[in-house]
């Protein structure tokens, strides 16, 4: 599909009373949305930014052998950090059980301490960073073993 | 300490180290860029005559290191430091740092500083020179209740009883007529025994719907005070202002004369030399000061463009030994001015946006004045506040300043990241603010149920 494509499309979008347009073409699916749709994704995708998960690695054996294993990543860029304030103990530890939403982490970005949460039940395997490193949107932070079910 | 100075280490980023690059260049005045590892890039790094990295992205390790900004003014033969707003501008600390090392610090003199950023100390100076503040119980109240009745009395209804070692809205209580002040007071002090571990309160007048109006003053060391009118920044969220506005709508000129004068009057009083704000409440034909910032604002442009005066060149000039060149009587305001602050933000959400500008293209035209350090190519870094760009617009009147805002809105570009641009639309056709003279918890208001909560969904 080229940009001529797209465009066409989005011409036609801009000039029908249709919000949202989901097209899949071989392996390759765009969504266009306008108006007070356009609004709600982009609520809907900043929302879960925390809590997105990153896509497998396929260079990383363990990824590959273990499904149950992922990897929890900063949803904006910004710094990292592990404890709730300087010298506070850490929200989390390596081995420390976490449930679905728990707050395990912040990135603060603008002067704005923005929560990293969990994403499931599970186990902490690895903290990827040290506290008060610098992180970009997608920047793995945490390895989190799932609770499997 | 005020003498002439030839080079101007300017301790800050972004669209206010830009802005006092300006008046630095316009004066013959030579500048030094100081700047953290993230901050390489920045428009007036590229522009000052030097530049100086001073440490690595955390303000902390870079903008708050007075040693560093101290090295490096040395280094680099800077004979002045102008610090800006935020960071050092109000560390009375650093401002008596920079005067023993020789060095003319662009603010007030240190002792200002000291007096006016205590809560207390600051009052109790504003009350002995005639500015009226939040009448209240000015200490705990005493255990008595015939004597808690008097001090309520004296205050005026309706008052909030706060517990002193409260905060963040936890511990206090608005009581609106006599008969409720016992049992208030009984209950919010039980709270506070329990809850901060602290029985001790005070009552202050109960604001219901206040304005935030504030003066905008300049002092020279030779005894000449001026005030350069007014803003209304009511428009705020969170105590942030979004958009600042002078003159303010609807209240009396006299009632800003006399304002006025008491707050020139006060410089004197207190010594105070350079550009300071009072800031007040204002509500019902009465201003009730709450605190004065010892620094320019951020919002200082639109009082620049009703006035005609460059507050920075001001501060510059007076840092430097100058009188002022003009009297209050020669002061005169013209039209209306707008401020619109852009932020890197998600404008429904408020979530922190930074990252690279793929296209900038600000607004212009007659009336439109824009200090921002964006260019196309400019990654903003999320170190730091999320503020880009001020856009101000200059009209005859308020119709025609506000017609010019949605304007230059319309047509500014800011593609890569978000902004806060589309609030500010919807903002400026909302129609009490069309109207004018809302209090500060208008947009919050609006933000949480009517029309522009209605947009984030």
């Amino acid at each position: 599909m080229d940009l001529e494509v797209i465009e066409r499309l989005m011409q036609m979008l801009s000039n029908s009373d249709v919000e949202e347009l989901d097209v899949t073409e071989g392996n390759l699916r765009i969504r266009l949305a306008k108006g007070a749709a356009a609004h709600r994704n982009a609520s809907a995708a900043a929302s879960k930014g925390h809590r997105q998960q990153s896509p497998t690695l396929p260079d990383d054996p363990s990824v590959a052998v273990d499904s149950n294993v992922h990897t929890i990543v900063a949803g904006l860029p910004g710094t990292f950090y592990r404890a709730p304030a300087p010298g506070a103990s850490p929200f989390v530890n390596a081995k420390d059980e976490i449930r679905d939403g728990q707050q395990i982490a912040i990135v603060e970005a603008m002067k704005m301490m923005n929560p990293v949460e969990a994403d499931c039940d599970g186990t902490v395997l690895e903290i990827l960073l040290e506290d008060a490193a610098a992180v970009q949107a997608g920047t793995p932070l945490f390895r989190i073993r799932k609770v499997a079910g | 300490m005020t003498r002439r100075f030839g080079t101007v280490l300017i301790a800050n980023r972004g669209e206010i180290a830009l802005r006092i690059l300006r008046a630095c260049r316009e004066l013959g005045l030579g500048t030094v860029a100081v700047h953290s590892e993230a901050d390489r890039t920045l428009r007036h790094v590229e522009l000052a005559d030097r530049s100086i990295c001073i440490g690595p992205a955390p303000s902390s390790a870079s903008y708050l290191d007075m040693h560093a900004l101290l090295l490096a003014a040395r280094h680099s033969g800077a004979d002045a430091i102008h610090p800006g707003y935020g960071f050092l501008s109000e560390n009375a600390t650093f401002a008596k740092m920079v005067e023993n090392a020789g060095l003319v610090f662009i603010g007030p003199p240190s002792q200002a500083i000291a007096l006016m950023g205590d809560k207390v100390s600051a009052k109790a100076a504003m009350r002995a020179a005639g500015v009226p503040c939040v009448p209240g119980s000015d200490g705990a109240l005493p255990d008595d209740p015939a004597e808690i009745r008097a001090i309520a009395e004296a205050t005026g209804y309706p008052l909030i009883v706060k517990a002193a070692g409260g905060g963040g809205g936890r511990g206090m209580r608005v009581v609106r007529r006599p008969e409720d002040l016992a049992n208030a007071v009984a209950v919010t002090r039980e709270e506070a025994g329990r809850a901060f571990g602290n029985p001790a309160l005070y009552v202050e007048r109960f604001l219901e719907q206040p304005r935030h109006v504030e003066i905008q003053v300049l002092a020279d060391a030779h005894g000449n005070a001026v005030y350069l009118g007014e803003r209304d920044c009511s428009a705020q969220r969170r105590h942030q202002k979004v958009v600042e506005e002078a003159p303010a709508p609807g209240i009396e000129r006299s009632l800003i004369k006399t304002i006025g004068r008491r707050c020139a009057e006060a410089c004197l009083a207190i010594g105070y030399r350079g550009a300071g704000t009072f800031e007040f409440l204002y509500q019902d034909g009465e201003f009730f000061f709450i605190e004065m910032n010892t620094r320019v604002q951020v919002e200082h442009p639109v009082t620049e463009m009703i006035t005609g005066i460059d507050i920075v060149q001001a501060q510059l000039r007076i840092a430097q030994g100058e009188p002022l060149d003009f009297r209050q009587q020669d002061i005169r305001l013209e039209g209306h001015a707008i401020e619109c602050r852009v932020n890197a933000e998600d404008p429904f959400r408020f979530t922190p946006s930074p990252g690279w500008i793929e296209r900038f293209v600000a607004p212009g035209g007659f009336g439109i004045r824009v200090d921002s350090h964006l260019y196309t190519g400019y990654e903003v870094p999320p170190n730091y506040d999320s503020l880009i760009a001020k856009i101000i617009a200059h009209g005859a009147t308020r119709e025609e300043a506000l017609v010019r805002m949605r304007r230059a809105l319309a047509e500014t570009t800011i593609d890569g990241i978000r902004t806060n641009i589309p609030l500010h639309l919807k903002l400026l056709d909302e129609l009490g603010f069309v109207e004018g003279g809302f209090d500060i918890h208008h947009l919050e208001r609006l933000l949480e149920g009517g029309p522009l909560g209605g947009a984030a969904r």
